[in-house]
């Protein structure tokens, strides 16, 4: 598993993450109040909570990515993302088993409405994705290079 | 080796999203700003009113609707219009009574569900409209003579606050529409204006897209 460490394939799998994260903040960066909505549609969390973390999460997520682009504090930022990552389909896992079709908001709200099958479906395609990104976070979190970078 | 103190950075990042998120918010437009804490409707503001205005029914001017940003100005005015604006905008007895004979008053419930034809009829018996959705979709198109109520958008509270003010009769029909299927911005709206004291909160479940179906008279624009 030596391919694992090496500094190409760590800096290409920490860009990748990096790309998504920043794809999916900007959206939510410049539309708190969409964002807001789809939480709320999640019906996780209480009244109180969902502005605050729609406000904070696209930050973070905005931050984390600058972070391991950039090289501050770049295995804390792929552990955060790890973090967001478990949180984000554990939502999306709660309400499929539920049969709730909501919409993921992952990369902003959806300007068309869709159909609850398309929905229930995107979400399965969500939850892939989050667990790919997933352990693309892990690697970033876990992996060191053999030699400085 | 790669540096890593967990314990220290991610604090630290989750302190700077936090910084980050409060400028951010503070500094954006009103439609793109979201309240920290989505505050609960307070009917504070008609506590110092004489007893004898609240009783008269008063359209809302759209006016007042539109908030104003400097706080003096804002805390003066509603009062003075209603001094000038209530005695020529009594809404007319007779269109009260036919109003509120087909859509009481609720009681048990906060909230009660209306059908499309329903929602023509109350609009042409001139029932006051709310559109609970965003408000770039309400310039796209809104039932004419509604009024921007976003659901998500800040200025919420203090537009309920308002039409708390001005609607001296809450008894009176409210329809509160958004974009229909699983939309919930109407209910969210309904429940903030329940909580102001409204007691006749009608929610078009079918919302816009049903009024498009039904070909009825859209408006387009910002409100005024």
């Amino acid at each position: 598993m030596n391919w694992l460490v090496h500094p190409l394939v760590l800096r290409l799998s920490r860009w990748l993450l990096a790309a998504v994260m920043l794809f999916a903040a900007v959206p939510k960066l410049l539309d708190p109040p969409g964002f807001a909505q789809a939480v709320f549609a999640y019906g996780l969390l209480p009244m109180a909570l969902v502005a605050p973390l729609a406000l904070v999460l696209p930050w973070l997520e905005l931050l984390t990515a600058l972070g391991l682009v950039f090289g501050v504090a770049r295995r804390s930022a792929a552990a955060l993302i790890l973090v967001l990552m478990v949180v984000f389909t554990a939502g999306l896992g709660f309400n499929l088993a539920k049969g709730n079709p909501v919409d993921c908001g992952c990369f902003g709200t959806a300007k068309v409405q869709k159909t609850k099958d398309q929905r229930l479906f995107d979400m399965k395609m969500a939850l892939l994705r989050d667990l790919g990104l997933a352990l693309l976070a892990l690697h970033g979190a876990l992996a060191q290079t053999s030699k400085p970078e | 080796m790669t540096r890593f103190k967990p314990g220290l950075e991610i604090p630290a990042y989750l302190a700077l999203a936090l910084g980050c998120a409060w400028l951010s918010n503070a500094l954006a437009g009103p439609t793109r700003r979201l309240s920290w804490h989505l505050k609960e409707p307070t009917r504070t503001a008609l506590a110092g009113l004489p007893a004898t205005t609240s009783m008269a029914p008063v359209a809302i001017p759209d006016s007042v609707l539109s908030t104003s940003d400097h706080p003096s100005e804002k805390a003066a005015r509603p009062l003075q219009l209603l001094k000038t604006v209530a005695p020529s905008s009594v809404t007319p007895v007779a269109a009260k009574a036919e109003l509120t004979t087909r859509f009481p008053p609720l009681v048990k419930e906060a909230q009660a569900a209306i059908r499309g034809d329903e929602a023509v009829w109350l609009h042409a018996h001139g029932a006051v409209f709310l559109d609970a959705r965003r408000t770039a979709m309400y310039a796209e198109g809104h039932i004419p003579g509604a009024k921007t109520f976003s659901a998500w958008e800040d200025g919420l509270t203090e537009k309920v606050d308002q039409l708390s003010l001005f609607t001296a009769d809450l008894k009176l029909p409210i329809v509160i529409y958004c974009s229909g299927g699983d939309c919930r911005d109407s209910h969210l709206v309904a429940q903030k204006l329940w909580l102001a004291g409204f007691r006749n909160l009608r929610i078009y479940t079918d919302g816009y897209p049903d009024w498009e179906a039904r070909k009825q008279a859209v408006a387009k624009g910002e409100q005024p």
